[in-house]
Parts: structure tokens; sequence; C-alpha cells
């Protein structure tokens, strides 16, 4: 078995599987291929499959990195800095690396699997131009959707399925940067607040957040958090974003969410996902929410900026 | 005597206060219920939790609306130390337990007026505690439910629940409109700075630095930087943010000129953005080798912030000690 595309350039592929044995039986196999070329390799999955296949490798579980994808994941824009940080770590070694990473699991709320696919999207343009290794995303077919499996063949230019690597025909020919960003996202059902606001000061933006976080019973850190994410945000759009801005504030169950709107565009499908060199001026704010909050969705037009910040009542981070 | 107000604690806002009302940084309203002679009400109206009667004595008796709090000063530097994110969800907590209380409330009123009105009987006191018991039980379970909420402000649920519980049976068992005294033993449950949340008086809050206040180098609407002699160096009181972090900066790169640690007083700050933390850091980094930046009273959520974006540690930022 080997891949379909030379290892030269990033390969994102997919893996369709049906239940724990086929999981094991499609990526062991992947495993050990790496194993025998002496490849660096970075497992992301959970903490389950994790003990599975640490099990099923016995003594050479040690040749290979395990992560818990619930905990570099759990806000999928941590993924992307993730395995950057890998690839940048041991693609100078002389060998190719390859990956295995489930970011999409049936847990995940319908939030989390929008900002997943748009994750799985992203991947094929962080790493499109750099050094070449292989990145295997297991599906499982018996607990996602259909429409989630087709959105797989979106994503990812090789689908792999009983240990036959095959091209999708669904993915795109040419890979347009700016598509994941363009995705609508559904209007809220009921604002509690709405706030407008511009360079005269946002401290009524900070006092409004914070009063509605207390309101919906969260604890004084993830309200402080939220106050310096939002802030940031807004200071953004005060500053690129063509002057002014939205803000609005709503609830979903537990779920609290200011949205900042703006007349900016940002043109860096990847402006969320880059970890800010140390020293460098500006361009931390996308970055500290994503920090901050437990999920941050940014969608940006030529007409315009949203950036949905969003954090759970019951946090344990 | 001259008739001046040399009173700096006396509070300046419009009272009663009005629905929404949010002028004061420090305000945390309470719903006070007034009544006529008879203990009948008369209707409810917004007050604050920090507001008292101060004594003139300087005036012939006379009383004034007091802040408990103390002074502008004072009251910014007591907001700093609690956190406003703390006082929000005081705030918070506060108009969910009125909404809640409000009719056990209005059925207490009505006990309390059959109680002491006409000769003392010992056959209301079984209604009364039936109201009263509802009432109790009503608390419990509010408390329960927010006890995470409770704990992070520093109001521990147990010594709350017997603080109130003794609370509601003296203020049914005093025939006067003055509301009882809190019982200063129970106080003593709650640590100082949040003692105010419960009316109680604190102690003076100290800044770590002695200031200047009658000249502050920069001040605008939401910030003023004073300078402070013992250690030398600024305080920061208010918020910093894109608005005001140039003058920041300026302030900071005008204490390089001064020979030894610079030390920064930062017990009084509400609110600071990754462009202040930036301006911060800029300014230690500008430092001579020996000489240090040396933060004072820097609230928690900032030394965190400064973490998240990979600023800290430096050789020449030194941080002396947080306050929670």
């Amino acid at each position: 078995m080997s891949g379909v595309v030379p290892v030269e350039q990033f390969s994102h592929e997919a893996l369709l599987y049906a239940g724990m044995d086929e999981f094991l039986d499609g990526t062991l196999p992947f495993i050990r291929e790496g194993m025998a070329a002496s490849e660096p390799i970075l497992v992301v999955v959970s903490a389950r499959k994790i003990a599975a296949l640490t099990a099923r490798l016995g003594a050479d579980a040690g040749r290979v990195h395990f992560k818990d994808m619930v905990e570099v994941g759990a806000n999928p824009a941590h993924i992307i800095p993730a395995w950057k940080e890998f690839v940048d770590a041991y693609a100078g070694g002389g060998h190719p690396l390859r990956g295995i990473g489930e970011p999409i699991y049936p847990e995940r709320s319908p939030v989390e699997l929008v900002e997943c696919q748009r994750h799985e999207a992203l991947l094929n343009v962080a790493f499109d131009d750099g050094p070449g290794w292989r990145l295997l995303c297991p599906y499982d077919t018996t607990a996602l959707s259909p429409d989630v499996i087709e959105e797989a063949h979106r994503s990812h230019p090789v689908v792999a399925r009983d240990h036959t690597y095959a091209r999708s025909g669904l993915y795109p020919e040419v890979v347009t940067a700016g598509a994941p960003f363009t995705a609508p996202l559904p209007e809220p059902r009921g604002v509690r607040s709405t706030l407008a606001f511009n360079r005269a000061g946002l401290r009524p933006v900070r006092r409004l957040v914070s009063t509605e976080a207390a309101r919906a019973g969260f604890t004084s850190r993830p309200i402080a958090d939220m106050v310096l994410a939002v802030n940031e945000i807004a200071a953004n759009s005060v500053q690129h974003g063509g002057g002014s801005g939205t803000l609005r504030i709503w609830r979903e169950g537990d779920v609290l969410t200011c949205e900042i709107r703006d007349s900016g565009h940002l043109d860096d499908p990847l402006a969320d996902r880059r970890r800010p060199a140390p020293g460098e001026d500006g361009g931390r704010g996308l970055w500290l929410a994503n920090q901050l909050c437990d999920l941050v969705q940014v969608r940006s037009f030529t007409t315009g900026t949203t950036v949905r910040l969003h954090m759970h009542r019951d946090r344990t981070r | 005597m001259a008739l001046i107000d040399d009173h700096a604690d006396r509070c300046v806002y419009p009272r009663p206060f009005p629905d929404g009302f949010d002028a004061c940084p420090a305000y945390q309203a309470t719903t006070f219920v007034a009544a006529d002679s008879r203990n009948k009400p008369l209707g409810t109206w917004h007050t604050c939790r920090h507001l008292g009667t101060g004594n003139d004595l300087e005036n012939r008796g006379r009383f004034y609306p007091r802040c408990a709090l103390g002074d502008q000063q004072q009251r910014m530097q007591w907001l700093a130390q609690v956190s406003p994110a703390k006082l929000d969800v005081v705030r918070a907590l506060q108009a969910e337990f009125d909404q809640l209380s409000q009719p056990h409330r209005q059925r207490l009123f009505d006990a309390r007026a059959r109680l002491h009105s006409g000769p003392a009987s010992a056959a209301r006191e079984p209604e009364l505690e039936r109201v009263i018991n509802g009432f109790l039980t009503t608390i419990d379970r509010f408390l329960d439910e927010n006890a995470e909420r409770f704990r992070d402000v520093g109001l521990p649920a147990e010594p709350l629940r017997q603080l109130i519980k003794e609370w509601v049976w003296a203020w049914v068992r005093t025939p006067e409109l003055a509301t009882p005294r809190l019982n200063e033993e129970r106080l003593d449950a709650f640590k100082s700075p949040v003692r105010a949340f419960l009316g109680a008086p604190g102690r003076p809050i100290e800044a770590p630095a002695r200031r200047l206040w009658d000249r502050p180098l920069y001040a605008d609407t939401i910030l003023q930087i004073v300078p402070t002699l013992d250690p030398p160096g600024l305080a920061m009181v208010g918020d910093i943010d894109r608005s005001n972090v140039a003058a920041v900066a300026n302030a900071l790169a005008r204490m390089r000129g001064h020979a030894g640690d610079i030390h920064l007083d930062l017990s009084g700050l509400l609110f600071c953005d990754l462009g202040g933390l930036q301006a911060i850091v800029r300014a230690a980094q500008a430092l001579n080798a020996g000489r240090r930046l040396v933060l004072h009273g820097i609230p928690r959520q900032l030394e965190r912030a400064l973490e998240i974006v990979d600023w800290a540690p430096l050789p020449n930022l030194m941080i002396a000690g947080a306050v929670a």
C-alpha cells in the first residue's frame, strides 16, 4: 500500500472507516509504513484511540508522537498551529513526515462541526507550498452523517477506504483560498444587546460584554477573558475595519456569543491560525481571542468582516 | 463656620438612582422598600449598597450622603481590587435575587406589619414563621444553584446563608423602619475588599505606592496617570486602551530620564488591552541593563494575557506581586 501522491508536497487524505476495528485496520499500516521509512509521526486522535493504537503497536509506540485531539483541538483553530509546530520541528530532518488527525467526531456541536470543516479546508491552504508530508484524517462513517462524509470528499484530494486510496472526484480543481472564509453564518434567534462603536472609545463595548456575561451566569475569569477578546477584535475594527463596527450579544443554551461586524476586509484566510512571532507588533487580536474563547468564527466578504466569539459557561480550562 | 462641602466621600450622583444607572463605576444596586409609619410599603426604590449617611460635625450635625468606599480615587482602587468583572457578577446576582425574592418580601412585609400592629400576640408568630421559612428555602436554593458564582466573588455560601438568615429574623423583629445592623462577627467570614459587597464598612484601600493626586501627569475620562513618590514611578488608575496608549507610552518614556528602577503601580488598573501591555513591555526593553521596570499590584488577568502573547519574562521587567 502506498500513497497516490508523491511526498514532495502536502497530501491531505481522508480515511473512511466504520468502527474501531476498521480505524485500527486503516491507521496501523499507515503508521508502520512511516516507521519503516524512519518518518517522524504525530497522531492526534481521542484518548481512547491513542490507547488502542499504543496497545497494538507495543514497543514501537514509543516511536510515534501522540496527542489528545480534545486537548489540542477543542477549539479547531488550534489544530493548524499544532501541525505547523510539528512540521517546523521535523521537516529539516531529511525524511518526509506523516500525521493522523481526527478533528471531526460525533460529540462536536453544530458550530464546532462547521469550524472543523473550515479547518479541514484551510489545511490545504496552510501547507500548500510547504515541505512534503502526508496527513490522514479518519472519518467514522457509522457515527457521522452522510453530508459530513460528503464534505470530507470536498476538502480532501485523496480519500481512502478499505486500503484503497483514490482521488476524490469532489475535490475542486483549483483551491480558492478564500472559499472557506465565505460560508454564511446563521442568524441568531434572539439578540440580547446591540451596540454601535467607533473611534470615540471602546469602554461601552467592554462594559456591555462584562454585564451580559455576568447576567449569563459566568464567573469573573471567563468574563475578563471575553472582555479582553472582544476589546481586541473591536479595536481591529476601529483600526483596520473602517473605523467603526457593531457588537451583538446573544445566548444559545449555555453558550454566550459576542459578534463584531465591520466594513473591513480580511484577505488572509489564515489570519486566525498564525501564532504571532515574539516581538511582532499588532496582529495578535485573533490569536488572543482563540486562546481566550472556546470558539472563534471569522468570515470575511468584500462587503465586510464578521467575527463571532463563543464562550461556554461550564468551562473547565 | 463656612458651609463648605469638604466631604470627599460625598455621593455626587442623583438619588434615587434611576433604572439602568451606570454613571458610578462602583454602583451596586439594591432595592429598598420604603414604608409608612405603620409599616405599609410605599414603593420600591433603587439605592446603592455603598450609600450611607455621614455626619457633618463641622456643620452642626447635618447629614450628607456618604459613599462607604471613600472618595473617587478610593472607589476606583476598591473596584480594581475586587475587579470590575466580579462587581458585575455581584450586580447580576443581586438583580436575580431581587426578582426571585420580590413576592416573598411582599408577604414578609405584610406579616411584619401585622406582628407589630396592635397588641403583641403569640398567635401571629407561626404564620410569620411559615412566611420566613418559605423565604429562606428560596434563598437556600438560590445560594445552592449559584454556589460557584458566590465563591468566585469571595462570598462563600455557608457564612452567607447564616448572615442572611439572621438578617431576615432581625428585620422581622425590628419594629423600626431602620434596617438592622449587620452582625460584625458574621462579617469577619468575608475578606476585606469583598465585605463591601454586603454593605459592610471595609478597611481603607491602600495603594502600594504613595501617590501625588493633586497633579496627575495625564487624565482623560477613563484613565489617570499619577506620579508616585515612594517608590518613585507612576500609578495607572482606570482603563488603558487604544484611545490613551500613546499617553501611557509618553509618560513611561519620560520616566527613563530618572535614575534607578521605575515602579509602576497597577493596583488601580481596571483594564489594559494588548497595546497597553505592549507599551509597558517596550518601556522595559528600552531600559539600560541593570535597570528594571517593576510592576506592582498587577491584576491576575493581565499577567495571563502577558503569558498568552509570549512577552514575559523579560530581564528588565519584574512583577512584584499580584492581587486576586
